[in-house]
């Protein structure tokens, strides 16, 4: 309970407080004076407001693909057992690697003239377009990307959720008559249904608050088009020395996730019941 | 009762004596100071430089360097907290004087006049470390500027041999279509982390509109704005020039940090390409093709006319402040004054850098160093890049807003707009 006092209830508190004040995050917090203006701001503020709908592509994204996609390869991993142990390492590399080391080898991957799959273009006589120099792909390239790094993770947790299903289940269904992909489909996915749905809980979660990719990757442009509240917040409060507003943007942000974390357990919850 | 006073004023000596001991022994004992910086390309100077001050006080020095970019993070986090090192470096920009402002930088003015540090530096790069006429920070690293390097074998093509280059915006327009029409890029920009872009307005809305507009919009002269007929005609021509096809396809998804600008310049495909430390990245990238390159002055535009040759750049680049709730000041300023010797000094001129010390034209090596030199030398003014010399709220989004314009997805007039309204709200 201490634990979540310090650093949970008290950071969110003493950030709130920091939203009332016009401080520039160098000064002492208690001499910088009290104003309502960064909550103004921040409600009539476009450019924060037009970071809001790439974080919700980049939830959409990620469920759409990151989830199927992680499920398939733990179903793969789940049938395959002993014989798969390769694919299980390989496949979750991407986890091991930074998100800094990942977003600057995607900028070296993606790189229009001189980047492999730009050669690999060239090779059969096309040119290839830029990538993340475009507003109009930048966001999906950079969803691809956190796509690829997140999918073992999830893969994984789906894998422990697989496994830990009794045998018995597995060899009823096959007595039964089911086969491999009927068990897969009808058996073990409705099983491991509350295990889903805490990963669709993580990944929007995570969704909404990710940062460190995409600030390596493109720091926000091609003009703000991969721009996401935790960038925007993070340019203001650090780059901008503009701490008060940050705060509110932080706070803002906080009472964003929370919402749609409730609405999303809830809605998930109301179907289980269904 | 008196014996009891006396037993009471015998314990309070002892008390006295005691706790003055730790005091005394802080003094002689050696002690470990910590130093940030993001010289990357020049951490083994900084390391020689830290053994040898180890080697001569006993103090030790615990060095943190990082890439630049993640460098000023890391400081604009330590400077929100407090918790800073002991030495750290900055860019004597505006940011610097926030800094100040906040009292995170020790006032070194006694020490420095005592011990006549200051000595060894030119006094412009000095001047950059003053405000308000207390000295907060010693140089330095470099005599940086950003001119124009371009491939002296793709201009020899279009009769542009021995030295003679483009002398006017037209004429240099004129060269850039011939470029384009022969399949070459003009520009290698590499504008993905924003702040390469900032160079080519400010350098059109120099020769276009002279150095006093944005020096008058800075400085908050009355009428003095962005969305006065100067700054609106270089937004309009640098879009211009982005239609023309003047910079390479996806340029701002090509990163800087990774090389993407120079391998277009090393491979012969872009013709011309502008960044500080030219010099030093040539040398250590690709020495073969150092003869390959030679560097120029943005031309003059028509409008304004000849002496409109002031360049981006800073007389030192890096600055070192101390500390101010710093707990060894002493160690701290011992270790700042190594700056000025000769190990750190060397170390740096060995790597191609020009340390702006009073006396560094005994020790430019690089020809093309030394035209760099000799440009900022000829210059009107030697401005530092817009993302440090605006107010800081503006000087990122400044960067930003230049990317957007051109990406295409603001208009000059947007543009302009944005900025003066982003100047107003950092002067409310």
């Amino acid at each position: 309970m201490l634990l979540v006092i310090v650093f949970f209830l008290y950071s969110i508190v003493t950030c709130f407080g920091y939203s009332f004040r016009d401080w520039n995050g160098m000064t002492a917090v208690s001499q910088a004076p009290f104003t309502y203006a960064n909550w103004l701001k921040l409600f009539s503020d476009m450019n924060f407001w037009k970071t809001v709908p790439h974080n919700f592509t980049i939830m959409v994204g990620t469920i759409l693909i990151e989830m199927p996609v992680s499920m398939a390869l733990a179903c793969f991993l789940y049938i395959k057992g002993r014989r798969a142990e390769l694919f299980k390492i390989v496949w979750f590399i991407p986890l091991l690697m930074s998100s800094a080391a990942i977003g600057t080898l995607s900028s070296f991957l993606y790189n229009n003239y001189t980047g492999p799959i730009a050669q690999i273009v060239k090779m059969f006589g096309g040119k290839m377009p830029s990538l993340l120099g475009n507003p109009d792909y930048a966001i999906y390239v950079v969803c691809f990307t956190m796509v690829w790094q997140y999918a073992p993770f999830y893969m994984m947790y789906y894998f422990a959720g697989l496994n830990s299903i009794s045998d018995d289940i597995y060899e009823a269904a096959i007595i039964d008559g089911a086969t491999r992909g009927q068990y897969i489909f009808r058996c073990a996915i409705p099983i491991i249904a509350p295990t889903i749905k805490t990963a669709l809980v993580l990944q929007i979660v995570g969704a909404l608050k990710s940062f460190d990719m995409v600030y390596t990757m493109t720091m926000g442009g091609p003009s703000g088009s991969t721009e996401l509240m935790a960038t925007y917040m993070y340019k203001n409060s650090f780059v901008g020395q503009q701490m008060g507003y940050g705060s509110a943007i932080a706070c803002m942000m906080f009472i964003i996730i929370t919402v749609v974390s409730l609405a999303s357990v809830r809605i998930l919850n109301g179907k289980e019941r269904g | 009762m008196k014996r009891k006073s006396w037993l009471i004023a015998l314990l309070m000596a002892a008390i006295l004596v005691v706790s003055g001991i730790p005091a005394l022994a802080e003094n002689t004992e050696p002690v470990t100071i910590t130093f940030w910086n993001s010289n990357q390309g020049v951490a083994d100077v900084m390391d020689a430089m830290a053994a040898e001050y180890h080697e001569k006080t006993g103090n030790t020095v615990e060095i943190t360097c990082m890439e630049s970019a993640a460098y000023k993070e890391k400081l604009a986090i330590a400077m929100a907290s407090g918790d800073l090192p002991d030495v750290f470096q900055h860019w004597g920009d505006s940011k610097f004087f926030s800094y100040v402002d906040a009292g995170r930088c020790y006032d070194l003015t006694e020490l420095v006049n005592e011990s006549g540090a200051a000595d060894v530096w030119l006094d412009t790069a000095m001047a950059r470390c003053t405000v308000d006429g207390k000295i907060y920070s010693m140089p330095g690293l470099d005599m940086m500027v950003f001119p124009l390097c371009y491939n002296k074998d793709i201009f020899a093509q279009y009769g542009y041999t021995d030295g003679n280059v483009p002398q006017t915006l037209p004429e240099l327009e004129a060269l850039c279509d011939k470029l384009v029409a022969d399949g070459y890029i003009p520009f290698a920009l590499a504008n993905l982390k924003m702040w390469t872009g900032g160079w080519y307005y400010s350098m059109l809305l120099d020769r276009i509109g002279g150095t006093s507009v944005i020096d008058d919009i800075v400085s908050g002269a009355e009428g003095a704005s962005f969305e006065s007929e100067p700054c609106l005609k270089a937004a309009q021509k640098l879009v211009e020039w982005v239609n023309k096809g003047y910079f390479p396809d996806g340029f701002n998804g090509l990163d800087h940090s990774a090389g993407d600008d120079r391998q277009l310049l090393y491979a012969g495909v872009a013709a011309m390409w502008s960044q500080p430390s030219i010099a030093q990245l040539i040398s250590s990238e690709n020495p073969e093709m150092l003869d390959t390159f030679d560097v120029m002055n943005m031309p003059w535009g028509e409008a304004v006319g000849v002496g409109t040759n002031a360049v981006v750049g800073s007389i030192g680049s890096n600055y070192f402040s101390i500390n101010a709730a710093t707990q060894h000041i002493d160690a701290a300023y011992e270790f700042l004054t190594m700056f000025g010797q000769d190990t750190y000094l060397n170390g740096l001129r060995a790597a191609k850098y020009n340390p702006p010390t009073k006396d560094y034209t005994n020790y430019v090596s690089l020809d093309i160093a030394k035209r760099i030199l000799g440009i900022s030398g000829e210059a009107s003014s030697v401005q530092l890049a817009w993302d440090q010399y605006l107010p800081a709220s503006v000087g990122s989004a400044y960067n930003e807003q230049v990317q957007a314009l051109l990406g295409g997805t603001m208009t000059p007039e947007e543009f302009c707009a944005t900025l003066q309204g982003l100047m107003e709200d950092a002067a409310a």
